[in-house]
């Protein structure tokens, strides 16, 4: 415990912005995510329409980062994949995010029998290997946009269940819980109350790891073909065709790559300052 | 102890059993009924034939005496048809396997080797600026997609410098001697242990940082002990349990690593074949390989398990 540190009058925010590379990385996925949102805008090209003369071009004063094996302008087509990326990453996290709040306090708070069966559940979800499954339940699909988010969530919900299940069964203990209790509080008012605002630290660190996980699945099954379907371009499809022209047109294989690798680097980091400006007793 | 592993290895049985039902399930779900398969192939015939096949292959019955009866016949060793191969599933696996495993298990190895001395470093020089590039270096590890580290180094290493083959495995190519065979396995190898040693050096670090702060540690001290015994015999033997824990849970994550990668660089191993069976619809094949990784992981914890009662006198206790 490190109560002089609260009682210092330092808030978690301004600690936060004195973790340098956290703050950075806040700004580029902001910059990433207002610019994704804006391409349509911002590119005189459009993501979808085929100019076959113009394939494969290098980067260029009017494509920016080249064109595509169907000659698509690849800046315009990276700003709309970010918005694909992105949102499924973001919706995932969040609804996974919820999934696992709701599964751990349920199960810390009630404890008993409802616990030990939602806790045999998450460990049997943890011990299948995911990947394998995430395929084939993605090529069972059709790959809309909603199916990859429902399939990200089914297998990004248990750390998370789990830690607010620990946090909730030490303090459902505490006394300003029993007081609750004594004053006749109704259960689902003392969870979301009095309980879950002390559990809000490490959701919020482990939520952002989640979005993390979510982008690079999301990629991974998009690069593999089997995630967000062309033409809808997402940072993982794109590089889909990438590893044929290699050779001719590395550019293609990148810059994709570049976002994918900068927006979970930079989620990594922010994880990591939010892990320090919440709760410096956290470990991963 | 006994009991402890006994108990153990039973909690395993309601895992295999989960992934067993999973896969079923699945199988149902999947397109491609064998009877549509059949009418597709062969137009001439007729419903009534389909019905009395039906029948015969027992398709009708209720869906626990199918599931039972695919479990009787997995147990036996009997993992269905490929489509895809033309070849029973049982008779595809083992080598495949073996590809796997050999490219697993060699990325971690080379991840154990570089991140193990590398955390040990990284804590004895906790916030010097090496401490600090290394922890960097960490960050950018677990942030590389392996499918993209994987389309970089073909690209430098292969279409670039044109050091090592951009993909495949050494059994497409007989005679080859051992620096050649070993050629094939630069690249994955490279790209699939990166990820781990990111991550196991940080964990390497912080563990030993953690055990540092123990009160045995401040008793040895007290002792006056020299600095290297007290490192190496009283914080480094401990620090090490969990990583050895660690390594063994993360094994699920090396065999997806190994899915993706084994793509990049068709690698002939399960997680290609998973990927190669589902292009082509083979979903018997894909769910075979998925119940064997499901299999595998399982044991993976066991493993752990055990290793950690072995070096851990605390558990052996209980």
């Amino acid at each position: 415990m490190e109560p002089s540190r609260t009682r210092s009058g330092v808030t978690p925010w301004q600690r936060l912005r004195r973790h340098r590379l956290a703050m950075i990385s806040l700004g580029l996925l902001g910059v990433i995510a207002l610019v994704s949102l804006l391409g349509p805008w911002l590119s005189p090209h459009s993501y979808s329409r085929v100019h076959l003369q113009q394939h494969l071009q290098p980067p260029s004063a009017s494509h920016w980062l080249g064109t595509d094996e169907l000659g698509r302008d690849v800046l315009t087509r990276l700003l709309q994949g970010g918005r694909v990326s992105l949102f499924v990453g973001l919706t995932a996290a969040l609804l996974s995010a919820l999934a696992g709040i709701l599964i751990g306090a349920v199960s810390g708070y009630f404890g008993g029998f409802i616990d030990t069966l939602l806790m045999r559940f998450t460990d049997l979800m943890l011990s299948i290997p995911s990947l394998p499954l995430l395929l084939i339940l993605s090529r069972l699909g059709k790959g809309t946009v909603w199916e990859i988010v429902g399939i990200l969530v089914i297998f990004g919900w248990m750390s998370l269940a789990r830690i607010v299940r620990g946090s909730f069964l030490s303090l459902r203990e505490m006394q300003f819980v029993d007081s609750a209790r004594v004053m006749g509080i109704p259960h689902w008012r003392i969870i979301l109350r009095h309980i879950l605002p002390n559990t809000m630290a490490p959701v919020i660190v482990y939520a952002t790891l989640n979005l993390g996980y979510a982008i690079l699945a999301e990629s991974s099954l998009s690069y593999l073909g089997l995630g967000i379907q062309p033409p809808l371009p997402s940072w993982g499809n794109m590089l889909l065709n990438a590893q044929h022209y290699l050779k001719v047109a590395p550019w293609l294989a990148v810059f994709p790559g570049l976002l994918i690798f900068v927006s979970l680097l930079s989620v990594n980091f922010l994880g990591d300052g939010l892990r320090d400006a919440l709760d410096p007793r956290l470990k991963i | 102890m006994y009991r402890h592993l006994l108990k153990r290895t039973a909690q395993t049985i309601p895992v295999v059993f989960f992934v067993t039902v999973v896969v079923f399930s699945l199988m149902q779900l999947a397109p491609g009924d064998p009877m549509d398969m059949l009418v597709l192939s062969n137009p001439n015939v007729t419903p009534e034939e389909v019905e009395r096949l039906r029948a015969v292959y027992g398709l009708d019955d209720p869906i626990y005496v199918q599931y039972f009866r695919w479990l009787s016949q997995v147990v036996q060793g009997n993992l269905g048809y490929s489509r895809l191969y033309h070849r029973p599933i049982t008779s595809i696996l083992p080598q495949r396997l073996a590809n796997t495993l050999a490219l697993t298990g060699l990325s971690l190895l080379v991840s154990i080797l570089i991140a193990i001395p590398i955390g040990i470093y990284s804590a004895l020089r906790q916030y010097s600026v090496m401490d600090y590039l290394l922890s960097m270096v960490a960050f950018v590890g677990i942030s590389f997609p392996v499918f993209w580290s994987g389309i970089l180094v073909i690209l430098l290493f292969s279409v670039v410098l044109g050091w090592v083959p951009p993909g495949g495995h050494p059994s497409i190519e007989p005679g080859l001697g051992f620096w050649g065979q070993a050629r094939y396995y630069v690249a994955p190898v490279l790209v699939l242990s990166f990820f781990s040693t990111a991550s196991w050096m940080r964990y390497m670090r912080s563990s030993l940082l953690e055990v540092i702060r123990q009160d045995y540690i401040l008793t040895a001290r007290a002792k006056g002990l020299p600095g290297r015994v007290i490192w190496v015999r009283h914080a480094l033997r401990n620090a090490l349990i969990p990583i050895v824990t660690l390594i063994a849970l993360t094994i699920p994550a090396l065999i997806g690593g190994a899915v993706v990668t084994e793509i990049v660089f068709s690698w002939p191993g399960m997680g290609r074949l998973i990927f190669d069976s589902l292009m082509n619809n083979d979903y018997y094949l894909a769910m075979a390989i998925f119940l064997i990784f499901g299999v595998l992981v399982a044991l993976f914890n066991l493993l752990a398990e055990v290793a950690y009662a072995f070096l851990d006198p605390r558990i052996r206790m209980e």
